[in-house]
């Protein structure tokens, strides 16, 4: 069990990235979403040891992320939003030499690992080429190898299916899914079908704070007979229905709005009673931070 | 058209700061040459530190030097549509081949022309200092400054830049760009140490085939007096004259070449180039056609030892990375080739004395080797220490790097041991060439 509580960080500049997070996140997989510039990922470099935050404390099962950074790093696997390579190295070489920095010492034991992690990613092909000739998508899958060496008890991934296509994306969530069972993975996205698919558990943040945390059907359900929608033909339509109720989302479909608003009552004037989604979970409780 | 892609090329020059850092380099060099009196190539003596012989002298030597600022300009005004793939949205416009060209190659010489201009300005300015020696110094007559500034400085950018460019459109590589200006000036200095060191007496030919200008203009003054120094410029005849030309039409040969041969279609271009855009779109297509694996399956298990043993280890792996990231760098090699053939020059020399053949003792090669590679170490060693610590933020590795469960003292440590490596690696290559030498 990962315990968050009260998580503040404001950097230098003024921007307050987090404002009191508190969460308690079992192992399985957690989802965590919201949009850019939410604080995602200075939660998340705060549980990978890289920041440290203003107040607040984090522990995994006892043990403090905040102030025994060298015991979190032992059972630390991240994958970073953004990352860099060796240009000149092969991903072969860079997972040996970042297996010996995790403590896999034995180099039985590494070479068996780091060889089933590059089939695991489909990297198998490719593990002798310089890693500044790989694609965004293949420098990626490289990224998801190194996170997942040595077995990690906290799993941190920061927007991992950014840059895969749908079957990499695909096969990327099963092999997280299937390791993700008894250890806690944090997977931080603004796809948020990624959590449909995959998270048992999910929070929403946004503006540093936490909007909501829940279990994705349970939070499905408690939407279920309020959402409406409709389909505007004009833009003066839509205008009109947006200054009318509290809208969910608009989509264009085939041309013409659909807009989908919260209601706990039949709002009538042309509104159809719509099945709730988990997209309708995110937007309504964006809808309503704001508004708030 | 032309005129666009002429002051689009200026217009981004002039908004960089590193060309007012370019700048800053010529202007400061000449401002101190002027005004310090034992500063430079004249030193102390009789001849005026702003005399024509002194300013000529200064140009010369500073312009051979400055050729990786011309290289620094020319190279990336075609490159930098490869770099950043500018190049597909270019060439689907209907754009002509001088206009592209043509107006790349003039913004960079008019930017080129203004940070050279820098030894003009700064010859100048320095007159003015307090700290100046007024008796070595004549009232400023412009065309001293301006003449050996065109027939000097001018040429050379024009030459120089023009060769620079050519390659950099033709193989569209900074690396070769790169190779090619070391290439150069090693085999130039092979070329000054020959004449020089050996004192040869016969200068004709080496002078017209001098392309930095050394050997030309020691040639053409070394009779001059004091007076004559102090008045004289050097004039566009004999041996200067020939020697002009012979690299004015090298320039126009280059620029020739490369309109005659520079592909204007963006499918060329793409093939021919090899970054690692294009291989990794390769890369990625190669993929496509793959079966890939669906299913996932469980992770061997692997035990984490930790403490002093592994910590060794990881120090030991840390230093093989950091050596390995320098020794794979093209810069690195291209410093020590330079390095290499320095050593190598003035060790074949150091056996003749004053066109005497001495024998070459242990002490006299030991200072020979020395005195030339010395400053080669300083150079990687001041380079790559700054680069070994930065490297991980520079690559955006620093994440991954900084949640690795290492001690934050053998990071360090691995640091230093990979540049004392790399520095023992090329000691040891420099006293093996003391041997053969």
């Amino acid at each position: 069990m990962l315990s968050i509580h009260n998580l503040s960080k404001t950097y230098p500049g003024g921007v307050r990235a987090l404002r009191g997070v508190s969460l308690d996140i079992p192992p399985g997989m957690f989802g965590l979403i919201g949009p850019n510039g939410a604080g995602k990922s200075t939660l998340m470099k705060i549980l990978a040891t890289l920041l440290d935050p203003d107040s607040g404390s984090a522990s995994l099962d006892g043990l403090d992320l905040i102030v025994e950074k060298d015991a979190t790093r032992r059972l630390l696997g991240y994958l970073p939003q953004e990352f860099g390579v060796y240009p000149k190295m092969s991903a072969l070489d860079l997972l040996h030499h970042l297996a010996v920095m995790k403590g896999i010492t034995k180099s039985s034991e590494r070479k068996e690992i780091v060889e089933s992690l590059l089939q695991q990613t489909n990297l198998w092909d490719v593990r002798k080429k310089a890693l500044g000739g790989y694609s965004g998508g293949m420098k990626q899958r490289f990224g998801i190898a190194q996170a997942l060496l040595a077995n990690p008890k906290l799993i941190i991934v920061d927007e991992p299916t950014a840059g895969l296509d749908p079957a990499e994306r695909n096969r990327f969530l099963n092999l997280l899914s299937s390791i993700g069972r008894n250890v806690v993975v944090i997977l931080s996205t603004h796809i948020v079908e990624d959590v449909r698919e995959l998270c048992s558990r999910m929070a929403i943040i946004s503006n540093g704070e936490l909007l909501l945390e829940a279990v994705p059907s349970q939070a499905i359900d408690a939407l279920k007979g309020k959402v409406w929608s409709k389909l505007a033909a004009t833009d003066d339509e839509r205008e009109a229905i947006s200054t009318a109720f509290p809208i969910i989302s608009t989509h264009l479909v085939g041309g013409q709005h659909e807009i989908r608003i919260y209601s706990e009552t039949a709002p009538g004037d042309g509104f159809a009673p719509s099945e709730a989604d988990l997209e309708d979970v995110y937007f309504h409780n964006l809808a309503k931070h704001e508004r708030n | 058209m032309f005129g666009e892609f002429f002051w689009f090329e200026l217009k981004l020059r002039l908004r960089s700061i590193s060309t007012y850092v370019f700048f800053l380099i010529p202007f400061l060099l000449m401002f101190f040459e002027v005004s310090v009196s034992d500063f430079g190539p004249i030193g102390t003596g009789k001849i005026l530190k702003n005399g024509p012989y002194a300013l000529t002298t200064s140009y010369v030597q500073l312009t051979a030097f400055g050729a990786i600022l011309i290289a620094a300009i020319f190279g990336p005004a075609i490159l930098r549509d490869f770099q950043q793939d500018t190049y597909q949205l270019l060439f689907t416009r209907p754009i002509s081949k001088f206009a592209y060209l043509g107006g790349r190659w003039a913004g960079s010489l008019v930017t080129t022309t203004f940070i050279f201009s820098g030894f003009v300005w700064g010859g100048m300015f320095g007159t003015f200092m307090p700290w100046a020696d007024k008796t070595r110094l004549e009232p400023i007559h412009f065309w001293h400054y301006l003449q050996p500034f065109l027939s000097v400085t001018l040429v050379q950018i024009f030459f120089l830049g023009s060769v620079f460019f050519g390659v950099a459109a033709l193989t569209r590589r900074i690396v070769v760009v790169y190779l090619q200006g070391v290439a150069l000036f090693a085999l130039y200095l092979v070329q000054l140490f020959s004449v020089v060191l050996t004192n040869k007496l016969d200068r004709f030919w080496p002078s017209v085939f001098d392309s930095l200008g050394i050997i030309v203009f020691e040639n053409v003054t070394r009779y001059w007096t004091v007076v004559e120094r102090n008045s004289q410029l050097l004039h566009w005849t004999g041996v200067f004259l020939y020697n002009r030309l012979v690299w004015l039409s090298l320039g126009l040969f280059a620029l020739g070449v490369t309109f005659a041969l520079f592909p204007m279609s963006a499918e060329v271009l793409g093939s021919r180039r090899s970054s690692k855009h294009a291989e990794a779109a390769r890369e990625e297509e190669a993929e496509g056609r793959k079966t890939s694996r669906r299913v996932a399956i469980a992770l061997a298990p692997a035990t984490q030892r930790f403490g002093p043993p592994t910590t060794w280890i990881q120090l030991l792996y840390l230093t093989r990375l950091r050596f390995l990231n320098i020794t794979s760098e093209v810069p690195f090699w291209a410093i020590s080739f330079i390095m290499l053939v320095f050593v190598l020059v003035g060790g074949h020399f150091a056996g003749e004395n004053n066109g005497v053949d001495v024998w070459p003792v242990t002490f006299l090669m030991v200072s020979v080797v020395s005195g030339q590679a010395g400053l080669f170490l300083i150079i990687v060693g001041a380079l790559y220490a700054g680069e070994v610590i930065w490297r991980e933020r520079d690559l955006r590795f620093e994440q991954i790097h900084d949640s690795l469960p290492i001690q934050s003292w053998a990071d360090f440590l691995s640091k230093f041991l990979a540049v004392s490596l790399v520095e023992a690696l090329l000691v040891s290559v420099v006293l093996l060439c003391g041997v053969i030498s």
